[in-house]
Order: C-alpha cells, then sequence, then structure tokens
C-alpha cells in the first residue's frame, strides 16, 4: 500500500481538480436552465396582462428581461469558465471575410487608365490564387515592365521602395480597420463571445455563436463604416437628463429631494440610484461631467438606455454613447466612457483627406494630425469656431474613439489632437480616422450557418452515441478480461471526464467531431489496456509470480505503447493546423484524449490493479 | 476468455496471396480514381448549401420536379437526417439574368406602397432609393421579415438608399415558398464556399496529409530502422489508396450513404493514419524485441512468431474501436456518417495490412538491398 501512497493521492487531487473544473459548466446548465423557465413564466405573465400585445413588443420585452437576467454577476463568472460548445453545436454563423485589397489599390492610385488596369488584373489573378501580398505582386509587375511606380503612386521625388512600403503600410491599416470595424459592430451588436480573427494577410474570420438572423448578421459584417463628429454635452445637460433617468428607473418621485450622495450603505444607493450606481460621475464641480462605467456594469447600463420608458426622457435630438475602449483602468477594472451626444453629426468621416499618427518633436507625447478636403474645412471652420471649448467625439459606427476638446477655431482643415496614452492608441485613432478616406470593401468568401435545431439535434446524437460507445466497450472488456477488464472499464469514466475538464479548463470548445473524437477514444483508450493485460497474462504462461508478471507486462509494454501513441499525436497535431472550427475541435478531443487514456491505463489503472493483487496474490485477467 | 491461444500461422508464407489481394484492390481503386474521380463536398468544390427542414415529409423526387422550374444551373437534392429533411446544393453562386429580374420584380412588389426609385441593379444586388428615412427603414423591415438581406448602400449617408441582396439562396427560399405554402421550412445551415477557398482547402489537406505520412516515415525511421518505416509507410499508403478506392467507386451507389469528400472527411483520413499506424507499431515492437533475443533464427520466423503473439491484441484493439465507429455510423447523425464510414474501413484495412503486408515489406525490401534487419 504504501509504495502506491503518492500515487494514489495524485489520482485523487487529479479527479478533484476536474470536478473543480467541470463545476462551472453545471451551474451554468443550471441557471440557464432557470433562466428559460423566468422567462416563460414572464411571457405567460405578459400575454396575460394584456392579450393584444404584438409580437415585436413581446420580443422588446423578452429580450429586456434575458438581458437583465444576464447581468447577474455568478451567472456571468460559471459562464466564462463553462464548456464551450462549438458553432455546430449551439447554432451560430462562421464567416471568412477577405478585404479587398485591390480595390484599395485602385483608389489610391493618382490617374488610374489602361496600363495599371491591367496591372491589378493580374495582382488579382495571382492573388487569387495563392493567399500571398498584393502589393509585393503589383510592384513585382511594375518592375518586370519596366514602370515607375511614382508615374501612379506618391510622388515623383519618391524611390519604388518608398512608394511600395507605404502602399503595404496602407494595405495594412485597411485590414486592421476592417477587424476594428467588424469588431465594434459585434460588440454592439450584444453576439456573446465572437470572435474575430485575422487570418492570413487579408482575410478575417468570425465567429458568432448564437446568431439566428443572418441576413441581420451579414449586414453587420459588410456595410461600409460611418465615421462622424459629433458635439459633445456637458454637464450642464446631462447630470439633469441622467438625473431623471435615474428617478425613473427608481420609481421616485421627481419632487423627492434626497441628495445623490449621502451617508447611506452602498445597497441602498443601488436601490435608490440605480443609474448612478452604474454611471459614475467624476466629479460633480467638472462643468465637463466626465461620466464612466465600469466594464462588468456596462451590460446592465445599455439594458437601462433601451428601456422604452428611459427613452422617453431622453430629448429627440440627443443620444447616449460608449467610448470603444475603456478609457481607464482602476481596482482591475476598466472604465468606459458614457457621453451625451447631438444625434446628428456635425461632419462625417468622407471630408478627411488624411491622419497621421506621430510623437510630437516638441512635447514627445503622441498625437494625431488629420486633413481634410476644402469642403469639410470650411464646414469644420465654422463648427469649431462655434464650439471653442466644447468636445467633439469622434464616433465610428456609434462608438466613440476619443473627445477632444475644441481649443481653437480650425480654419484649414488641418487638425491636431493631442492627450492619448500611447503611439498605439494613437495609431487606432489614425486608423479610425481614415474609415471614412479608404472604405476598403471586404467580401465574404465563405460562410456557414448552422441554425440552433441542427445543433440539439446533434448534441443528443452525441450523447446517445458517446454511453452506448462506452457502454458497449465497458461490457466487452469487462467479459474478456474480467476482474481486470472492470478495473479498465472504470478508469474509461475517469479518461472521458479528464478529456472533457480539461477543454472546459483550458477554453477549449467542443465541436459534433469532437464529441466523435470523445467517442472514438473511449474504442482507443482500452489499447494499452488490452496491451498490457495480453502482456501480463503471456508473462503468466513463463510461471512468473503474479506480481513480478504485472511488473514486467508492464515494463515491456511501455514502447509500444509510446511509440503508437506518439504517432497518433503528431497526426493530431497536423490536424490541429491544418484544419479549422469543427475540425480543430477534434484534434483538439483526440490528443488530450491520448494523454488522458495514457495516464487512465499507465496510473490509474495499475495502482488498483496492484492493490487488488496485494493481499491475494491472485489476479483475475479472464 | 481468449480469443486467439499458442495461434501459429505462418503469414509471411503467404505473403505473395497477400501482395496479389492487395495490388488488385490498390489497382482497381487506381483506375477508379482515374475514371470516376471523387465526389467533392462543398468545402473543396465551392458552391452553396442549404439544409431544410420541412414540417411535413417532403419527397425528394417531387422537389426535384419542382426545381426544374427554378432555372438554376444544376441543383443536387439529397434528404437529410429525417424524412423532412432536404439537402440542396448548387455549383452556382449567382443567378441567371431571368431569374434575377423575376426575383427584382417580387422585391419591389412587396415594397409597392412605398414610394421608391429603383436606382441600379448590378448583377447580385438591388438598389433603391426612398424619399425620406421613415420610408427607408420600413422598406428595410418588409424585405428584412421576408428574408432578404438588406444593406444601407454604403456611399449614402443619408440614409435613402438600400441595397437588396439578390443570390441564389434568396431565389430558392422565395421559389419553395411559392411552390409548396402548405409545407412551411425552416433553414438548418446554410453554406456558401467561394470556389477560391476549396482550391485552398484541397491543397491543404493533401499536405496534410503527405506531411503526416513523412512524420511519421522520420519517426519510425528513429525510432526503428529505416527498413521497418518504410514498410510501415508503404503500408499506410495501402489503406489510404483503397479507402480513397470506396470512396470513388462506391459515390453516388448507395441511396442514404453519402460518400462525398470534404473536411471531416479528411479528418477522418488523418486519424486512420495516426490509428493504423498503432497496430503496425506494435508488432514491430515485438519483432524489435524477439530479434533481440533469438539471434540466430531466421528473420520470417521471428516475424511470424511477433505477428502470432500479438495477433490478440491487434484484434481486440481493433474491435473494441470499431464497436465505438458502428455506434457512431448507426447514431452519430447525417454529420459523422462519412467520418464513420471512412473508420470503419480504413480500420479494417488498416489493421489487415498491419498482419499482412507491413512486416512482409520490410522483410523483402531488406532481402532485396541485402539489408539486416538486425538492431
Amino acid at each position: 500500500m504504501k509504495q502506491y501512497r503518492f500515487r494514489i493521492v495524485i489520482s485523487i487531487l487529479l479527479i478533484l481538480f476536474f470536478v473543480y473544473l467541470l463545476y462551472p459548466t453545471f451551474r451554468d446548465y443550471l441557471y440557464t436552465k432557470q433562466f428559460s423557465e423566468e422567462l416563460k413564466k414572464y411571457e405567460l405573465e405578459l400575454k396575460e396582462a394584456n392579450p393584444e400585445i404584438s409580437a415585436s413588443e413581446l420580443k422588446l420585452k423578452l429580450k429586456l428581461k434575458e438581458d437583465s437576467l444576464k447581468t447577474d454577476e455568478n451567472y456571468k463568472r460559471n459562464r466564462t469558465k463553462r464548456l464551450k460548445l462549438g458553432l455546430d453545436l449551439q447554432g451560430g454563423m462562421y464567416v471568412v471575410m477577405e478585404v479587398n485589397v485591390l480595390k484599395l489599390l485602385e483608389k489610391l492610385a493618382n490617374k488610374p487608365d489602361a496600363f495599371l488596369r491591367e496591372a491589378l488584373e493580374h495582382t488579382a489573378k495571382i492573388t487569387s490564387e495563392n493567399d500571398v501580398d498584393a502589393v509585393n505582386v503589383l510592384v513585382k509587375y511594375f518592375q518586370d515592365k519596366g514602370v515607375r511606380l511614382s508615374k501612379y503612386y506618391g510622388s515623383i521625388r519618391e524611390t519604388d521602395e518608398e512608394i511600395a512600403s507605404r502602399l503595404k503600410k496602407q494595405t495594412e491599416d485597411a485590414v486592421t480597420r476592417a477587424m476594428e470595424i467588424i469588431r465594434n459592430r459585434v460588440d454592439k451588436y450584444g453576439v456573446s463571445e465572437p470572435s474575430i480573427q485575422k487570418q492570413g494577410s487579408r482575410r478575417i474570420v468570425v465567429e458568432l455563436p448564437g446568431i439566428a438572423k443572418e441576413e441581420e448578421a451579414k449586414q453587420l459584417l459588410q456595410g461600409s463604416a460611418l465615421l462622424e463628429f459629433k458635439i459633445v454635452k456637458d454637464a450642464d445637460v446631462s447630470i439633469p437628463i441622467m438625473n431623471r433617468i435615474d428617478e425613473i428607473l427608481a420609481n421616485r418621485d421627481p419632487q423627492d429631494t434626497t441628495k445623490l450622495y449621502e451617508n447611506a450603505s452602498e445597497e441602498e444607493i443601488k436601490k435608490r440610484h440605480p443609474f448612478f450606481s452604474v454611471a459614475r460621475i467624476a466629479s460633480l464641480q467638472d462643468p465637463r461631467g466626465l461620466t464612466y462605467v465600469r466594464e462588468d456594469q456596462r451590460d446592465i447600463l445599455l439594458n437601462y438606455l433601451k428601456r422604452p420608458e428611459v427613452q422617453n426622457v431622453i430629448p429627440n435630438n440627443l443620444e447616449f454613447l460608449l467610448s470603444a475602449k475603456p478609457e481607464f483602468y482602476q481596482d482591475g477594472y476598466g472604465f468606459y466612457g458614457l457621453y451625451l451626444v447631438n444625434k446628428e453629426p456635425e461632419l462625417t468621416g468622407g471630408v478627411i483627406v488624411d491622419a497621421q499618427a506621430n510623437i510630437d518633436p516638441q512635447t514627445s507625447s503622441p498625437i494625431v494630425t488629420m486633413q481634410m478636403n476644402s469642403e469639410g474645412a470650411r464646414e469644420w471652420a465654422r463648427i469649431t469656431g462655434s464650439n471653442i471649448e466644447k468636445r467633439c467625439a469622434i464616433v465610428l459606427d456609434g462608438v466613440v474613439y476619443s473627445a477632444p476638446t475644441i481649443k481653437a477655431k480650425i480654419p484649414t482643415g488641418n487638425s491636431q489632437i493631442t492627450g492619448m496614452k500611447d503611439l498605439d492608441e494613437a495609431k487606432l485613432l489614425q486608423i479610425v480616422l481614415k474609415a471614412g478616406a479608404l472604405p476598403a470593401p471586404v467580401d465574404i468568401i465563405e460562410e456557414r450557418t448552422v441554425g440552433p435545431s441542427l445543433g440539439q439535434d446533434s448534441i443528443s446524437k452525441g450523447a446517445t452515441s458517446l454511453i452506448l460507445g462506452f457502454l458497449l466497450v465497458a461490457l466487452f472488456i469487462s467479459i474478456y478480461y474480467q476482474k481486470a477488464g472492470i478495473i479498465s472499464a472504470s478508469t474509461l469514466i475517469i479518461t472521458v471526464l479528464f478529456i472533457i475538464a480539461i477543454l472546459a479548463g483550458f477554453q477549449g470548445t467542443l465541436t459534433m467531431p469532437g464529441i466523435a473524437g470523445i467517442i472514438l477514444t473511449i474504442g482507443m483508450a482500452v489499447d494499452a489496456n488490452i496491451l498490457i493485460f495480453e502482456r501480463i497474462r503471456e508473462e503468466l504462461k513463463t510461471g512468473k509470480s503474479v506480481k513480478t508478471a504485472i511488473e514486467s507486462g508492464y515494463l515491456n509494454s511501455y514502447s509500444a505503447i509510446f511509440d503508437s501513441n506518439i504517432t497518433t499525436f503528431f497526426t493530431g497535431i497536423i490536424l490541429y493546423q491544418f484544419g479549422s472550427g469543427p475540425i480543430q475541435g477534434f484534434a483538439l478531443t483526440l490528443m488530450i484524449g491520448i494523454i488522458a487514456s495514457l495516464f487512465s491505463a499507465l496510473v490509474i489503472t495499475r495502482v488498483i490493479l496492484s492493490l487488488s493483487v496485494e493481499k491475494t496474490n491472485k489476479i483475475s485477467i479472464g | 476468455m481468449r480469443l486467439f491461444d499458442n495461434l501459429n500461422i505462418n503469414f509471411l508464407g503467404k505473403r505473395k496471396i497477400a501482395y496479389i489481394v492487395s495490388s488488385l484492390f490498390i489497382i482497381l481503386s487506381i483506375i477508379s480514381f482515374i475514371i470516376r474521380g471523387f465526389e467533392y463536398g462543398i468545402d473543396f468544390k465551392g458552391g452553396l448549401e442549404i439544409a431544410f427542414d420541412f414540417e411535413k415529409p417532403i419527397k425528394i423526387s417531387e422537389l426535384r420536379e419542382l426545381s426544374k422550374k427554378w432555372e438554376v444551373g444544376k441543383i443536387e437534392l439529397k434528404t437529410f437526417g429525417g424524412e423532412t429533411g432536404v439537402l440542396l446544393r448548387t455549383d452556382e453562386l449567382s443567378l441567371s439574368q431571368k431569374s434575377a429580374s423575376l426575383l427584382k420584380e417580387k422585391i419591389l412588389s412587396y415594397i409597392k406602397d412605398i414610394p421608391f426609385e429603383p436606382i441600379d441593379t448590378t448583377f447580385s444586388t438591388l438598389i433603391i432609393s426612398f424619399s425620406n428615412v421613415s420610408d427607408t427603414r420600413l422598406a428595410t423591415e418588409i424585405l428584412t421579415s421576408k428574408g432578404f438581406q438588406v444593406t444601407n448602400y454604403f456611399e449614402d449617408e443619408t440614409e435613402k438608399t438600400i441595397s437588396v441582396r439578390i443570390g441564389i439562396a434568396e431565389w430558392i427560399k422565395e421559389q419553395l415558398m411559392e411552390q409548396v405554402p402548405d409545407n412551411k421550412f425552416t433553414v438548418l445551415k446554410e453554406e456558401m464556399v467561394g470556389p477560391k477557398i476549396g482550391e485552398e482547402l484541397k491543397r491543404d489537406a493533401f499536405f496534410a496529409i503527405l506531411f503526416s505520412l513523412i512524420v511519421i516515415l522520420v519517426y519510425l525511421g528513429f525510432r526503428f530502422k529505416f527498413i521497418f518505416a518504410i514498410g510501415a509507410v508503404v503500408a499506410l499508403f495501402h489503406d489510404v489508396i483503397i479507402t480513397l478506392g470506396l470512396f470513388s467507386l462506391f459515390y453516388g451507389v448507395f441511396p442514404g450513404l453519402n460518400l462525398e469528400i470534404n473536411l471531416t472527411v479528411i479528418a477522418a483520413f488523418l486519424t486512420l493514419v495516426g490509428y493504423s499506424i498503432n497496430d503496425t507499431v506494435v508488432v514491430f515492437d515485438r519483432i524489435r524485441e524477439y530479434l533481440k533475443i533469438h539471434k540466430t533464427l531466421a528473420p520470417e520466423i521471428v516475424m511470424n512468431n511477433a505477428i502470432n503473439r500479438t495477433m490478440n491484441r491487434t484484434i481486440l484493439t481493433s474491435l473494441t474501436t470499431l464497436i465505438t465507429v458502428i455506434i457512431l455510423l448507426i447514431f452519430g447523425g447525417e454529420v459523422l456518417r462519412t467520418f464513420a464510414f471512412t473508420l470503419f474501413f480504413g480500420i479494417l484495412i488498416g489493421t489487415y495490412s498491419s498482419i499482412f503486408i507491413a512486416s512482409a515489406l520490410a522483410l523483402d525490401y531488406a532481402k532485396k538491398n541485402k539489408k539486416s534487419l538486425m538492431f
């Protein structure tokens, strides 16, 4: 017993660890069930209260209720740690988009003619066959034909290298911008756990789980971005409006003049001032009335703002907007800025000719300069002139990227924006500002949508197959190897637990092929056991004692087990590299399955087997 | 319980027969590759695939008849899952002129109560302009509810112009709604793969399989001897080619069994490569062990011994894996059926080749090149 103590402790600790990793998944399941029951109840209530309720109103109310349920802290915590299901199981949309760099190159050219079109066509052909950099292909074509790049791009004094590197930079920016725009919109749309990734040099892969309306989603992804400049309202306008919202949310009488922050407990404040407990005013003295929302309370705030009764008190010409990213961090939380702005934009992004992020040599702080066309500059002079000391929000697709204060009238359109934290932030702003000037269209080149019913069906089929597969294999080896078989069959449960727990713990995704991988692993996992048991039988035949037979049975099987499993593991790695989405899920479970089954066979089964023969010195191995 | 106790079969003595059988299958497979080729799925071929689920059972033959009126190139229809499911596929990604204009009329008739002005039509979009924003929004709502994809036209910032996609999917959905009005349907999944992606995937899949074979060759060459690695990898090629041969020979032969090559099938092939090598490695491991003990015995005898002694394990492991694969084949649903099919036959062929082919090839290769098998 003593010699196994360490291994027993390790095994038990590991099993406990797996249970710990799977606990959030279990809690999440309970929460989801509870929520759907509550929503059903609420729907009945609504229908009872108003039998004439329109479908769209019902939907809106249910959505608001659902959103407010989902702001629960515990729910969110478990949700992030649960075992995630792939798009093929929970339904959703997978889209591969390609930024049309060629359109951009055509747009950038000074005076496109037949030769340039020919060059671009050639580039289009090459780039459609391979994922190579379009600028490289174009430059090479120019060189082959002996034409200088400066004929179409940049100025005559620049060398080909300079122009090429600038073009490259611009195409890269276009891809970054497209990603930023898409991320922005997807965030706003409220898709939970979206994934947006860059693939290769100009492709963007977007995964939107649980999207039911694909048309809406496609529209979301493909429409071009809208850049606007909007004047921000100061405290004198914003605080009274927020006060009114707070009153409505707390069901407070406007005559009730209780002060905002008196000596009350936090809970009480939350109850009396639901809006101000999430929308925090930095300082009541500051005339700008800077207001922030902690990142974990952002959903609550958006939910408040969406309510019809709240919408009613916001003047028609104004709207609340949030910043694109947290503006500062405190106590481990990011804080988003909340802005009350004019709904009607002062200016839209089409007038911007260029924007550049730089380090100001005098102050060595990052600045962004932007230039406008003459029409824009005229407007800009008027706007800046009449709004001095006010803030002007730079809004892309309804999200604020920056809200610099207008210091003086800008007559030429050449403006400087300061106050960025670092050069990265300045670069982001530069990319955003160019959104209007250089829209590079994105083409959808691959799109897969799985409806939720197909996903549900797959889950139940996967579960049936998993249970049946396990039972049959367990039965088979239990009959064949008797007691030793029963031991290895029961460690199969640990193997399956191992795979699912590791997937959940390391943010892996379970897909339908992934479930197939687990089922397949059950079949293959017993391989190590079979190898060992057969070997033990052979050793017993040569007249060895039970203990030595087990000992040498294990020892002699190691090399075969190791060599055969590592080759499977290699193909798993290659598969992971090659595949996408569901296939990667399969490769992942296959690889974890190999480790799990080896652990079960070499450690757990062995300990139990050794312990069981400890006293009796007999083995039941069929 | 024991399956094969004291088994003593002269496997290597019968290797000529095994060679002939295997060669026949390989030749047959290759002939089929050339003549019949493969049926590629949407992943590789590109195109549009929509899975519908109707409320009531629907006959494929009936739908096929109806689909002739759609005038959309070549349409393939198959059952998907049960008898209410239909899988539709077409290679074309854009509509014909005639259908497009019919669809346009249809779209315009939906918004006929709103004053509008058609601006422009390209082959895949219809651009419509309205006099004010609320009209635009109303029209967007109506068309979106009818299942159309509506976007604000991007060069217009006043929100008075929209573009409506007139793709094949829209057209087919519209036609179905009209032709079978009493049998409503939901769209289970919709996949569109551009032709470019398909070509890339085909290349990637080829290299993934090739690369895994090379990795195995290198690893086994390192762990055993190069002679053995060659034997094992040729046996793997054998398994992959014959299994692929089944795909080529039998696609379209059995209704309900969809033998098209898609991403999941490639995953199955890679798994097959990784799995099928196991049996061979176990046999080789035993040969290595016996060769070290019995230095004077003829290699044929040592190899036969090794194969016979490991036979129990080889058959048992294949059996347990086959059990799970059969369950996937029966209960795994449409998505995993082809995956399970590949593994089912792949494992059978792989087990056969690790018993009859892999060691035999190593032996003949060694004899021919006068190389020693000894470690």
